[in-house]
């Protein structure tokens, strides 16, 4: 007899004769695959004849009942864990999500940001008034926090927070000085670093809707919008073969101009607008020249700019003193005078 | 859900279904929560089975999925700790029946989960094969033939421990498992 039969016969549970039994003696292959199947079949018949003691149905019943009872009452955590455990997708979903708003609310980037504005006067040689004297009248105007550093025919007003601030702050400076110098409104800027929340919470959204609109009117329209926020923003809006393509210029006399004042934007044909834009800006700029013009045409002039910007609702009251000096009083959405 | 039919139904097959789930993990424990848990789901499905007379069937089906699926879970969710003496035949030699069993744990370990169903089905529980075509929707001879490769490969997996527990009788195997040499099932009628 031969291996190949011999294995045969084991594979097909036969039971061996003499001459089956004669071949395993001599062959150690056939002799083990033998043994195994002696072994296995013990083990199976072993465990066939192991008669387990069964639970009784009523008590088998009454664990199940016990057991749906305490399934009823798993807590929300334990229902959310086993969906956790049977989707392991899930899990990776959530560990992303948390790493990426971790990653968005806590790592530091370091970004540039328009801190406050200064008054830069170069020239004013024939002013004839001290640092302590200067400070001291702003200080009455309410500019309480204002440094002002003046020699040498040179003056530079510092701590202004935003640009109308500064501007005011001008006029201010004019009245009390008599100068006609003009300043140099520069922007202070400051490296920051912030979380990209941060960053995006330090701008703000401009929504504008394109659907039938013609390019003037899309630039009309972000114009208005950016007049609330920027002094004399210029919008640009052209159709080019992608879409549109939008620059703004956040200001045009301004001529500390920065990266990130200007901004380019490439849209779908019929996309809507929205963009973000930097929230620390000038709110509303005014540049009157007030040499022999009565106050009833400074007041036109005033309401004018402001109808410009954007600022429809402003009342403007010009009052002139037996001196020849101004007083213009501006009511905004938060009052401001301004005396000249 | 008719919850007294259920249970009626149950009440004749609770015995061995009990059995098999205990015999196809091995050990009391998992058996018997293996058990619980393919209760609990048969009896959230128990409306969905038209043919009240095919329960058993469907149940084994319902438990040898579980099965399955408990096989698919994390390793380190299926550890648990294992009762084997409550499981213990008085009446054998416990060093042998230990020997027994782990031999049968590492040839079933080579097998896969419905293979293993099967084994523990027909050779250890003693279903004829006829009542096992309903329970795993294939035809006798499908069954048969994987029978005999899951037996060959069960053999073949003991075949490559080098350790025997009952070496000190190396040639008296075929008296020291289950008596008179017998590869065949001693009852394997529909074989």
């Amino acid at each position: 007899m031969h291996c190949k039969e011999v294995m045969q016969r084991i594979n097909d549970s036969v039971a061996p004769d003499g001459e089956m039994l004669k071949h395993i003696k001599t062959c150690p292959d056939c002799a083990r695959a033998f043994k195994a199947a002696s072994i296995l079949t013990g083990a199976l018949k072993g465990e066939k004849e192991n008669n387990i003691k069964t639970t009784p149905i009523s008590e088998f019943r009454n664990r199940i009942t016990e057991r749906m009872k305490e399934k009823n009452k798993e807590s929300i955590m334990s229902i959310m864990k086993n969906r956790i455990n049977q989707r392991s997708g899930l899990v990776t979903g959530l560990s992303l999500a948390a790493i990426v708003f971790l990653f968005i609310v806590l790592v530091p980037f370091s970004y540039t940001t328009t801190v406050g504005y200064e008054l830069q006067y170069t020239g004013l040689n024939n002013v004839d008034i001290t640092q302590a004297q200067i400070t001291q009248a702003l200080t009455t105007f309410g500019y309480e926090n204002v440094d002002v550093q003046l020699a040498g025919g040179n003056c530079l007003i510092s701590g202004l927070p935003n640009k109308q601030d500064a501007i005011e702050m001008a006029i201010a400076f004019k009245a009390l000085t008599g100068s006609m110098v003009e300043p140099e409104i520069k922007p202070i800027l400051a490296n920051i670093s912030g979380s990209l929340y941060a960053q995006v919470k330090d701008r703000i959204k401009i929504d504008v809707e394109t659907e039938d609109k013609t390019d003037e009117e899309i630039a009309d329209e972000i114009t208005t919008k950016l007049k609330k926020i920027y002094t004399n923003p210029v919008v640009v809006v052209t159709t080019i073969d992608e879409g549109r393509k939008i620059v703004i210029k956040t200001n045009e006399s301004d001529s500390e101009i920065t990266e990130a004042e200007i901004i380019e934007l490439l849209l779908d044909s019929d996309g809507d607008i929205s963009f973000e834009t930097p929230a620390k800006a000038a709110r509303l700029g005014l540049d009157i020249d007030t040499e022999g013009k009565t106050a009833d045409e400074i007041k036109a002039e005033i309401e004018a700019k402001l109808a410009e910007q954007g600022e429809d609702g402003a009342t403007v009251d010009v009052m002139t003193d037996p001196d020849g000096k101004h007083e213009i009083r501006i009511k905004l959405e938060k009052e401001k005078t301004v005396e000249e | 859900m008719d919850n007294e039919l259920f249970w009626k139904l149950l009440e004749p097959i609770h015995p061995k279904a009990e059995r098999f789930c205990r015999k196809l993990l091995g050990n009391r424990d998992d058996g018997d929560d293996l058990y619980q848990e393919a209760i609990i789901n048969a009896m959230t499905r128990f409306d969905t089975l038209k043919d009240k007379n095919a329960f058993q069937p469907w149940l084994f089906r319902i438990l040898i999925n579980n099965f399955k699926n408990r096989l698919r879970k994390p390793w380190w969710t299926r550890i648990t700790f294992r009762s084997r003496i409550s499981d213990s035949n008085i009446n054998v030699d416990p060093r042998q029946q230990y020997d027994s069993r782990r031999w049968l744990e590492r040839a079933m370990f080579a097998l896969p989960p419905e293979d293993r169903a099967m084994i523990v089905l027909y050779e250890i529980e003693g279903w004829p094969i006829s009542e096992m075509v309903s329970i795993f929707g294939k035809p006798e001879g499908t069954i048969k033939a994987r029978l005999w490769r899951a037996r060959r490969k069960m053999r073949q997996k003991l075949e490559s421990y080098p350790e025997n527990p009952s070496s000190e009788n190396d040639d008296n195997t075929d008296t020291k498992f289950g008596g008179n040499y017998a590869l065949q099932r001693s009852d394997a009628t529909d074989k």
